[in-house]
């Protein structure tokens, strides 16, 4: 871990709009040093709200306290708040070339020459981005350019990075390969950084904890093998996968819900349920089944076994009891249930 | 010979014969009438020879320049006050800010006269605080008010327009790295306005060279260069003077526009 990481807490941060909208409600978060923390939910959740009352650019409303360390940042303008950022859009200065974008925040800084030169080397060298150095902004592909703002937000030594929504303008092979590129370079660094997104797979790869939200609050936080396997809710459980409810009633205080993943196909002996094949959709690795079990919502069930399922085709399910994910249906303050 | 040209010729023909009619016969006439005068093709440097020719061209030049800078700085800060801000009325500002696009000069000669004239507004404030009364109205004082007051709405609606285009992100992205307010107006606001900025400052700096009718109000005590042109035509019935001067300023006003033209990048057209 990086020894100069900075913790950071927010108390009691909320945001309402000039016009009245509460973007945030009053909230409290933690983020440990050194720690990459994701901010995941549906676009209109307050995830970028809230991370832009941490960098500075929204006030919190009045009440609320931002601490970097033990220090209180709340009235502390962005600029002297030592943070680097990136944006989905990129935001590079476009007046500038690769090298110059990198070194802004140094010139700011007021850095000797020599010392600039070194970090940009340094900078250029550990985004791969060596041959781009003198290029002008508009020279650059959506992948260079983010590894240009990547390196822009670092070069500065931030006590934080904060990274807003980084890879959404990317396409799909390419941001998959800049995503793991992120997170061996959040980890080689041990810098602080909170990342948002509203791709759950992004989230599952780079947070040490995820924090979900949902309509201005924090819903659940917690590592992503906790929030996968043990949603709080019916949101969290369908925001960060599919999830199917059990045809059976086991406890009725309880919701039962099980992964595609887990559910086996057997022998009818051995089912829990009989289904029948709507669907069959081969993905080469495994199969995804549609089924239907006289419930008004289909299940979907994922399988790798080697058989050539056809359509009309009835099979039995099966569900280790480990596996199901239970939800107290008394719950109020479980979100709107949503079709898978 | 590419088969395409018989089709393009006919297509260009129009503007060639307007292009032809209404500028290249004209022009030539003028650069010739220039040379017909008493003193012949030195007409051309009467210009340089004559003090009341050069007067009255570094007047206009200095008038120029200085309504030009004035004008866009003030506009720049208010069109991008207006860009960034709403508030209630704000539209019904912006229509009044451009009112005088539809002014002819010598309405604007008036205004500067009600305002900066004998019986003007300003000169009885100034008697009203300090007893002496300011009018400034027929000098080259005047000038600059009238011609400030009518090159601002060009440039606010350029600065508005470039202002618009102006992506949040990049002055967050600045102001992340710890870029102080002056600093994003000097790195990331000014250079992206800049072709904007050059754009209006040409036709702001090609208009004031023309501007006739404001001067035609005030310039009693000062003569610019359409003045000049305009007395040599009517009053002292030199023609030739008339035509070398209408070419040396168009000339000179074509060489900023063109200077402008190549630093921005940007098509840069005169008006006015």
């Amino acid at each position: 871990m990086n020894p100069t990481a900075t913790s950071i807490k927010l108390t009691n941060c909320a945001k309402t709009f000039a016009d009245g909208t509460q973007a945030l409600k009053p909230l409290n978060l933690t983020v440990k040093a050194g720690e990459t923390i994701v901010l995941l939910g549906p676009s209109g959740c307050g995830k970028t709200t809230l991370l832009r009352i941490i960098a500075g650019l929204e006030a919190t409303d009045q009440g609320g306290e931002i601490y970097f360390n033990q220090q209180n940042m709340t009235s502390i303008a962005i600029e002297k708040r030592n943070i680097g950022m990136v944006f989905q859009s990129y935001a590079l200065f476009p007046n500038m070339s690769v090298a110059q974008n990198i070194v802004y925040g140094l010139k700011i800084r007021k850095l000797k020459p020599q010392a600039i030169k070194q970090r940009l080397d340094e900078m250029l060298e550990m985004m791969q981005i060596e041959a781009l150095a003198h290029r002008r902004i508009d020279q650059l592909s959506g992948g260079q350019r983010q590894r240009v703002a990547l390196a822009r937000a670092i070069a500065v030594r931030p006590n934080l990075l904060l990274l807003d929504e980084p890879l959404t303008a990317l396409d799909a092979s390419l941001r998959d390969r800049l995503r793991s590129e992120i997170s061996e370079l959040l980890q080689k660094l041990g810098i602080t950084s909170i990342y948002v997104t509203h791709d759950q797979s992004e989230a599952m790869a780079l947070a040490d904890r995820i924090v979900v939200m949902d309509e201005g609050r924090i819903v659940q936080i917690g590592s992503p093998y906790d929030i996968y396997h043990r949603p709080k809710n019916e949101f969290v459980a369908n925001f960060v996968g599919n999830v199917n409810q059990h045809p059976h009633v086991f406890n009725t205080d309880y919701l039962t819900l099980f992964r595609p993943e887990d559910a086996e196909i057997v022998e009818p002996s051995k089912g829990e349920f009989e289904a029948k094949i709507m669907s069959v959709l081969f993905l080469g690795d495994k199969s995804r089944l549609t089924l239907d079990c006289g419930f008004k919502k289909p299940i979907y069930v994922d399988t790798t076994l080697r058989q050539d399922f056809k359509t009309g085709m009835t099979i039995s399910i099966y569900v280790e009891p480990e596996r199901l994910i239970r939800l107290k249906t008394t719950d109020n303050s479980s979100a709107a249930v949503k079709e898978s | 010979m590419s088969p395409h040209y018989p089709r393009l010729f006919l297509l260009i023909l129009p503007a060639a014969i307007v292009f032809t009619a209404f500028f290249i016969i004209p022009m030539t006439r003028l650069i010739f009438i220039g040379g017909t005068g008493e003193n012949g093709w030195t007409a051309y440097h009467a210009i340089f020879t004559n003090s009341r020719y050069l007067y009255s061209m570094i007047a206009t030049l200095i008038l120029s320049f200085s309504v030009t800078i004035i004008s866009v700085i003030i506009s720049t800060i208010v069109g991008l006050f207006l860009v960034r801000n709403q508030f209630y009325g704000r539209d019904i500002l912006i229509s009044m800010l451009t009112f005088p696009l539809a002014f002819p000069g010598v309405v604007i000669g008036f205004l500067v006269i009600l305002s900066a004239g004998r019986q003007g507004l300003i000169g009885y404030i100034s008697k009203a605080l300090t007893g002496d009364k300011w009018v400034f109205a027929y000098s080259i004082a005047g000038l600059f008010m009238g011609y400030v007051y009518f090159s601002i709405p060009r440039v606010i609606l350029t600065v508005m327009a470039a202002g618009e285009k102006l992506e949040p992100s990049l002055e967050e992205a600045a102001k992340s790295l710890g870029a102080s307010p002056w600093q994003v107006v000097k790195d990331i606001i000014i250079p992206a306005l800049k072709p904007g900025l050059i754009a209006s400052s040409a036709i702001c700096f090609a208009t004031s060279m023309g501007a006739f009718g404001t001067a035609f109000t005030l310039a009693t005590n000062i003569d610019v260069l359409p003045m000049t042109i305009y007395t040599e035509f009517t009053l002292n019935a030199n023609i030739a003077g008339a035509a070398s001067l209408s070419i040396v300023l168009g000339l000179v006003t074509w060489l900023a526009l063109y200077i402008a033209r190549s630093l921005s990048g940007t098509s840069v057209a005169p008006a006015g």
